[in-house]
């Protein structure tokens, strides 16, 4: 190959709408498109050529816009509950990112549990923190219980508002007033009660 | 008063010893807010804006939302301390005519399609105002849609040309806009050459017409260089780790 041509084909940091060869040379591939008999860049970021599959791609710079999509494990506070249906606001990923924003999810009793659930407060209440999937990425979003990693992360007693400890038989229990509560709680349940002997307190 | 005062001075310059084909000095930052997604600023002379961009993300109020890609909505804004008089921090009749303008400007490049059932909100805020703030505004806006990461044919800069003394001059101030006899802001997607805004405002002949496009895609090409270097500076640490 000549030098000229391993000077056009080198990586280098491309800008928005700026050329970067013919479609008859490089396929486009993710962060290009095709207009006026070139592929260009679409997005901030560095072209490279694949020499092997003739394609060339852009891989952004910038931080890229998430959006909550279909199968996705998500973290979502509880804002609305009623019999059959709770009200969830999609606040970060399963990592904890945040989105830019929040988006709206809606749990029906039906996605639940996989057992039979007459109301949706016999697993969640008002204010729960919760990791849920996503069904459906519609709006609203479809979010659904049934799965062993999901359920409520953080909760607060409804009785005096401390935080619910998760005792060693699995039961959420107020360690200010003594209640104790039924959620359907994630395995990774941020506060977990102290056991006698080694370090079993919440993660994170 | 119109087209009676003295603009241009005797050896041909304005009265802040530019050119008339000349830009004032161009500064451009990208990156500038840590809220938003992506942000720039950009400063033109004595014209100072700040542009802010949040999303792709859901939409409210909730019957907005398009079922096959992003809705684009744009807020250009002049800070009540922008100009002399103070301005009233009220979007006025001109506000919200340039928030039109400013958002059909970049809904062309926009590729809107990739994101449904979202918003993309464009904020753009005059913070010092000396003639030609929507030009800046819509390239500062383009700098702040590429630094969000969001996909884009092209990138857009503007600049208004104007008819001070018979003479058709490049990026006007406020005192030209406001005694010269013609003022047109331009904005265009540089790679390309489309225009994606065009006003005028006074009177200007055919040929003055033609003439004055070309000088506004002179001073357009100019500014590309300026924002791909804006976006070059901010980008080009991370690329050495790449």
């Amino acid at each position: 190959m000549s030098g000229e041509t391993v000077k056009r084909f080198a990586s280098r940091l491309v800008t928005p709408g700026e050329p970067l060869c013919a479609p008859e040379e490089f396929m486009p591939g993710p962060g290009t498109y095709v207009d006026g008999g070139h592929v260009r860049a679409a997005q901030l970021g560095i072209a490279s050529y694949d020499l092997k599959t003739r394609i060339v791609t852009v891989k952004p710079l910038a931080s890229q816009p998430r959006i909550p999509k279909t199968g996705d494990v998500v973290l979502g506070v509880v804002v609305n509950i009623r019999d059959e249906l709770a009200t969830l606001k999609i606040v970060a990923d399963d990592k904890g990112e945040n989105y830019s924003g929040t988006y709206t999810g809606i749990l029906h009793v039906s996605q639940v549990s996989t057992r039979y659930v007459k109301v949706v407060e016999e697993a969640v209440k008002m204010g729960d923190l919760m990791k849920v999937k996503i069904l459906r990425d519609s709006v609203p979003y479809q979010l659904t219980l049934k799965d062993a990693r999901l359920g409520v992360v953080a909760a607060a007693c409804s009785n005096c508002g401390g935080l619910l400890v998760k005792t060693s038989s699995g039961q959420l229990k107020c360690p200010r007033c003594g209640s104790v509560e039924r959620r359907k709680t994630a395995p990774d349940y941020m506060f977990v009660e102290r056991r006698r002997r080694g370090r079993g307190s919440g993660r994170k | 008063m119109k087209g009676k005062t003295k603009l241009i001075k005797k050896d041909g310059t304005r009265l802040d010893g530019r050119k008339p084909d000349e830009l004032r000095p161009v500064r451009m930052e990208v990156g500038v807010l840590k809220n938003a997604d992506g942000s720039a600023l950009v400063e033109m002379g004595r014209t100072k804006v700040i542009a802010a961009v949040y999303g792709p993300r859901e939409i409210h109020p909730k019957h907005l939302t398009l079922p096959d890609r992003a809705i684009l909505r744009c807020r250009y804004h002049m800070a009540p301390f922008s100009t002399t008089d103070r301005k009233s921090p009220a979007p006025s009749r001109r506000e919200i005519e340039l928030s039109k303008v400013i958002r059909e400007g970049l809904e062309s490049v926009v590729f809107t399609e990739l994101y449904p059932r979202t918003t993309i909100d464009v904020f753009i805020e005059v913070l010092q105002a000396d003639g030609g703030t929507r030009t800046a505004g819509i390239t500062a806006a383009s700098l702040a849609l590429a630094d969000a990461g969001i996909p884009m044919k092209d990138l857009v800069a503007g600049v208004a040309v104007g008819k001070v003394n018979g003479i058709l001059v490049l990026d006007i101030n406020e005192v030209e806009d406001e005694y010269g006899e013609a003022d047109m802001p331009v904005a265009m997607m540089p790679s390309f050459g489309e225009i994606t805004l065009l006003q005028l405002n006074g009177v200007l002949t055919p040929e003055e017409f033609e003439e004055a496009l070309k000088l506004a895609e002179k001073g357009i090409r100019q500014l590309y260089e300026h924002q791909k270097e804006a976006l070059r500076k901010k980008y080009s640490l991370q690329k050495e780790e790449v």
